[in-house]
């Protein structure tokens, strides 16, 4: 392993602009199916440098975006810091996933995180829920199909290790 | 990681809170860039021909206005007259300040509004805003330098209302659609009509009463059921103001 770090200012870029698309206005339908940004640019990271974006990263990361929704403080960070360690666990078999098989598995995650939204805003009182909350699942999964060969494009450009 | 799930629940977190939505400042400032350059380019394009019309609109409009007012001063005296032949307290008068809104909630299950006041511009949490039209929302979370608002139309939102035309008293719930209230527990037997319009009755001590709140579009009577089901729509542009109003009332102040 590098005792380096080399362009590391990309992965607070990427993470930046990540959590600005998160908060950015969008009409009113196109909200529900809003991708999780956040979640595909730290899956991205932790599976390209698990050395040094992890578990502490990403619940910094989810408190910020906390912050930036005004939801209850802890639950993006506590669902994304539970991503970073699976993702910690099995980067070496997550890496050898076709494209499609890691798409299937980002759902997967982002329906775990919406699971956990819910159950920590239905915990505060905000009982009602319309099954649309689940559709971001969907659409951040099919954005991860471009969004690996994007970053990894831009990773590669950067020189980022 | 937990704990803090925990934490939120126990309301030690609010001043914390406060200070940590200074970080979210700059973020929001950045996502409004493009929609103020928008504002800014359409201002230095628009032609003279628009601006004169414009002009010349907004001068006829604030005529009518002030024509309105003149029969709306007499009317205040006269409100105040009956008011003391009556015994009542005369209602104080509420001050303003304008807020711009800034963003709105990135959850589109929750109906929130971040607006550019904060606490130290001497916002409050439980503060009402208005907009031109009626009632918008009250303030849930104040920060330095801005605050969070609930709309009436979020799911989590009820506020007491009283009928203009017979004063009949109700609550107002929030449905999680940005155009409908939902009257809750009103008699089938209740003298309500649509086109009723319902105005904040102050109850609760929260909402200054008086302010106009909804028209009523729907009232269905089910005999099987106990309560007529009674919808209304909110008076505020809830999903359009750009600018909303943080009412003052004097009462608070001299707490």
């Amino acid at each position: 392993m590098e005792s380096h770090a080399q362009g590391l200012w990309f992965v607070v870029v990427s993470i930046l602009i990540a959590l600005l698309l998160s908060i950015s206005p969008l009409s009113p339908d196109l909200a529900w199916a809003r991708p999780d940004w956040l979640l595909l640019i730290l899956v991205y990271w932790l599976l390209a440098l698990p050395e040094r974006v992890g578990v502490f990263v990403c619940w910094l990361c989810g408190i910020l975006l906390d912050v930036l929704q005004g939801v209850v403080l802890g639950q993006n960070a506590f669902a994304f810091a539970v991503v970073a360690y699976i993702i910690q666990v099995s980067y070496q078999r997550l890496r050898m996933f076709s494209l499609r098989k890691q798409a299937a598995f980002v759902f997967l995650l982002e329906l775990f995180h919406i699971l956990v939204d819910q159950w920590a805003q239905n915990i505060n009182g905000v009982a009602q829920t319309h099954w649309l909350v689940f559709l971001p699942a969907l659409t951040t999964g099919l954005l991860w199909l471009f969004v690996r060969p994007i970053v990894g494009w831009f990773q590669r450009a950067f020189a980022v290790f | 990681m937990v704990l803090i799930l925990l934490g939120q629940r126990l309301d030690f977190m609010a001043p914390l809170r406060t200070q940590l939505s200074l970080v979210a400042t700059p973020f929001y400032w950045v996502v409004d860039v493009p929609s103020r350059m928008v504002n800014q380019f359409r201002d230095s394009w628009s032609s003279r021909s628009d601006l004169l019309a414009d002009n010349e609109r907004l001068r006829s409009e604030s005529l009518i206005l002030n024509a309105k007012l003149q029969k709306y001063i007499e009317l205040r005296a006269e409100n105040v007259r009956l008011r003391e032949l009556m015994n009542s307290s005369e209602r104080v008068n509420d001050t303003v300040v304008v807020a711009e809104v800034i963003a709105v909630a990135s959850d589109p299950n929750r109906h929130l509004l971040l607006v550019d006041k904060g606490s130290r511009d001497g916002a409050f949490v439980g503060q009402p805003v208005i907009d031109a039209n009626g009632l918008l929302g009250q303030i849930i979370e104040v920060g330095v330098l801005q605050s969070r608002v609930l709309l009436i139309t979020d799911n989590a939102h009820a506020l007491p209302v009283r009928v203009s035309r017979n004063g009949l008293r109700a609550i107002a719930e929030g449905t999680g659609l940005i155009d409908e209230l939902a009257l809750t527990h009103v008699a089938a037997t209740t003298d309500i009509q649509v086109g009723d319009l319902l105005v904040s009755s102050g109850l609760g001590g929260r909402f200054p009463s008086g302010y106009p709140v909804g028209e009523v579009v729907e009232v269905s009577i089910d005999p099987g059921q106990p309560f007529a089901e009674v919808r209304a729509r909110p008076m505020a542009k809830l999903d359009r103001s750009r600018n909303v109003l943080l009412v003052f009332s004097e009462q608070k102040i001299e707490e």
